[in-house]
């Protein structure tokens, strides 16, 4: 087992819920609503605690989050904004397979994260004028 | 007799078969649409049709996508429904080294096995098995609760204090929501979305689905797979060598189908978690790649669905949710499940238990055909082939309810098993934490209140030998390990 960022988060998430549940544990005791969470709660902030404190620091080679995650990450976001905003499904799932098919397969980011935000600009355009939401 | 050729002696009945069987190895295939939503589907399409031809639809639907689901997890590492999640364990790992062919092969002779045997044990032992069912009380549905959560040290396979955190972790995300006893509102912020609870399909998309594809798209130049061409279907006496296994995960499947609100998610866990301990030597050690990591679960997963038959036809009680559709549906129909229902009803009986078996020679017959083309999968780029999982996965999670919070909650937690994986956390616990929280939690309430206190209800445990066994099997799940590894170390010294 070793120290890591995501031992602490699991940790921190422990203590949070830990906090969280108390109060529902004073209304109804053992037999209410906070009993299984505070539990498992518990198990988090134990175990994350006992990982911190017997763990060992090894220092991980590969980076947590690199530039190909993010790109990733940003374009999943850009989907679900998209959707939020009314484009179709179809359009925008289409345009996340490309935008990210082309990228990873080309390996550079300057060569078709413009193109594709300007392709996306373009059918939301289209579509609102067709549909006559712009 | 009669009753039980009916189904070949009117064809028509035999081909909704075949059609539900085509679906549903198909649906159960895409992460996001489950046997609960096509079934449910098929009530409201099946509403004027005949009894007969309306229950082999549905029946059809209902054994393939139990199936379907292992291919997706097998091929992608993505389980189509939450029973496939201990297929994937070792299945993919398979279909890494190139044996995708063989090992979905075997996945489909193991449920064809699982299917006959639960078909059998519904029509040899249904009165001798509803029985049982109903000497369960909320205590022993919360002791199999705990005993499903210590295969927690067989999902995780470096690190057991690992697999613990990501257990709590899916426990605590199951949590989140109204709680099922009492309805008060936990962890929600205020959020609508949140009321509902996290929906475990989501999770189970974000982190096998997502989380994967996030993963190998972290890495440049990543080479695919080949994988091997030659034979696929493994030689007979494969078979007949794995015959202990296969019985011993099928028992485990039937049993565990039997009692209400288990179902086949819980069997394929407890069966994966059962060859771990009794397989002595496996060519491949489990996770790595144990072809006995993909028997246990598909026929235990399958021969469920017999043993959810049994309360459902017997009692009335349906043993999971999608035979909770099927009593609907057969109510629409005219027909009322429950203690007279076999003798009232001997057509409806014999139909459904000639219905499995048919349908478990169809699901091989379906299962079979195209796995060539499927492995092909395997052999993509994975710069074409994990876009495809991201758009496939938001598919799927948006397929739940038509919501974008679905969507965003199905990458959030990709982000998270994303960095579960670069640190060696494994998912498949936290998966089970989220299925296994609502039994925990409902039977453990139920069990204080019913009792009147925490220490009236612990000792309500030794009422019954049923809550004794429960109690007894975890308690040497985690003391024998610790005896053998002392023995062991005992024996190295001598």
């Amino acid at each position: 087992m070793e120290r890591n960022g995501l031992t602490v988060f699991l940790t921190a998430v422990g203590v949070a819920a830990v906090a969280a549940c108390v109060p529902m544990l004073q209304k109804d005791g053992m037999a209410g609503a906070g009993a299984l969470p505070f539990a498992a709660a518990l198990v988090l902030t134990v175990g994350g605690i006992c990982a911190f404190v017997f763990g060992k620091s090894t220092p991980n080679k590969e980076k947590p989050l690199n530039l190909r995650l993010t790109i990733c990450i940003t374009a999943c976001v850009l989907f679900c904004v998209l959707l939020a905003v009314g484009v179709p499904f179809i359009i925008a799932a289409a345009l996340l397979l490309y935008g990210l098919t082309v990228y990873c397969m080309k390996g550079g980011w300057m060569s078709s994260i413009p193109w594709t935000l300007i392709f996306t600009a373009a059918v939301y355009f289209i579509f609102g004028v067709i549909f006559k939401v712009l | 007799m009669m009753d039980y050729l009916k189904l070949f002696t009117e064809p028509m009945l035999l081909v909704w078969l075949a059609v539900g069987v085509f679906a549903g190895v198909y649906t159960g295939a895409i992460p996001g649409l489950s046997g609960t939503m096509a079934v449910s589907l098929l009530v409201s399409m099946t509403y004027g049709w005949d009894a007969e031809p309306a229950l082999c639809l549905m029946l059809g639907v209902y054994v393939g996508v139990v199936f379907g689901g292992s291919r997706s997890a097998i091929l992608l590492n993505i389980p189509g429904a939450p029973a496939a999640v201990a297929t994937g364990l070792d299945g993919y790992p398979l279909a890494k080294k190139g044996r995708a062919g063989e090992t979905m092969a075997a996945a489909a002779i193991q449920s064809v096995v699982g299917t006959i045997l639960g078909a059998l044990a519904l029509w040899l032992f249904a009165p001798l098995l509803s029985k049982l069912s109903l000497k369960f009380r909320s205590v022993d549905y919360l002791l199999l609760a705990i005993l499903g959560m210590l295969t927690v040290g067989s999902l995780s396979s470096k690190s057991l204090l690992k697999g613990v955190l990501s257990a709590a972790l899916g426990v605590l995300v199951g949590c989140v929501g109204m709680d099922p006893v009492t309805a008060v509102k936990r962890f929600t912020f205020g959020s609508v979305y949140l009321n509902g609870g996290v929906s475990f399909v989501v999770a189970l998309i974000g982190l096998f689905g997502a989380g994967e594809a996030f993963s190998i798209l972290k890495q440049k130049n990543t080479k695919p797979v080949m994988q091997r061409s030659g034979r696929i279907v493994p030689p007979m006496r494969e078979i007949l060598r794995y015959i202990p296994l296969t019985l011993r995960s099928a028992l485990i499947g039937i049993i565990t189908g039997v009692l209400p609100g288990a179902g086949g998610d819980i069997a394929a866990l407890l069966a994966y978690d059962s060859a771990k301990r009794t397989v002595k030597h496996p060519q491949t050690p489990f996770g790595e790649g144990a072809i006995e990591g993909v028997i246990a679960p598909e026929t235990a997963n399958n021969a469920a669905i017999g043993g959810a038959f049994i309360p459902m036809l017997s009692l009335g009680i349906p043993g999971d949710s999608i035979t909770a559709i099927l009593i609907g549906a057969l109510t629409i129909h005219g027909f009322r499940p429950g203690p007279d229902f076999m003798t009232q009803s001997p057509q409806i009986f014999s139909l459904v238990v000639t219905g499995l078996i048919a349908a478990a020679f169809l699901t091989l017959l379906f299962g079979l055909s195209g796995i060539r083309l499927f492995t092909k999968l395997c052999e993509l780029p994975s710069e074409r082939l994990m876009p495809m999982i991201l758009v496939l996965s938001a598919v799927g999670a948006y397929a739940i309810n038509n919501n974008v919070a679905d969507v965003i909650w199905m990458f959030g937690f990709g982000v998270l098993g994303c960095f579960m994986k670069q640190y060696g956390f494994p998912t498949a616990p936290m998966v089970l934490g989220i299925i296994l929280s609502d039994l925990l939690e409902t039977n453990y309430i139920r069990m204080v209140r019913l009792n009147g206190s925490f220490g009236a209800a612990l000792g309500s445990v030794f009422e019954s030998p049923i809550s004794v066994c429960l109690l007894i099997l975890p308690v040497l799940f985690v003391i024998l390990p610790i005896i053998r590894n002392m023995a062991k170390g005992f024996t190295k010294d001598k």
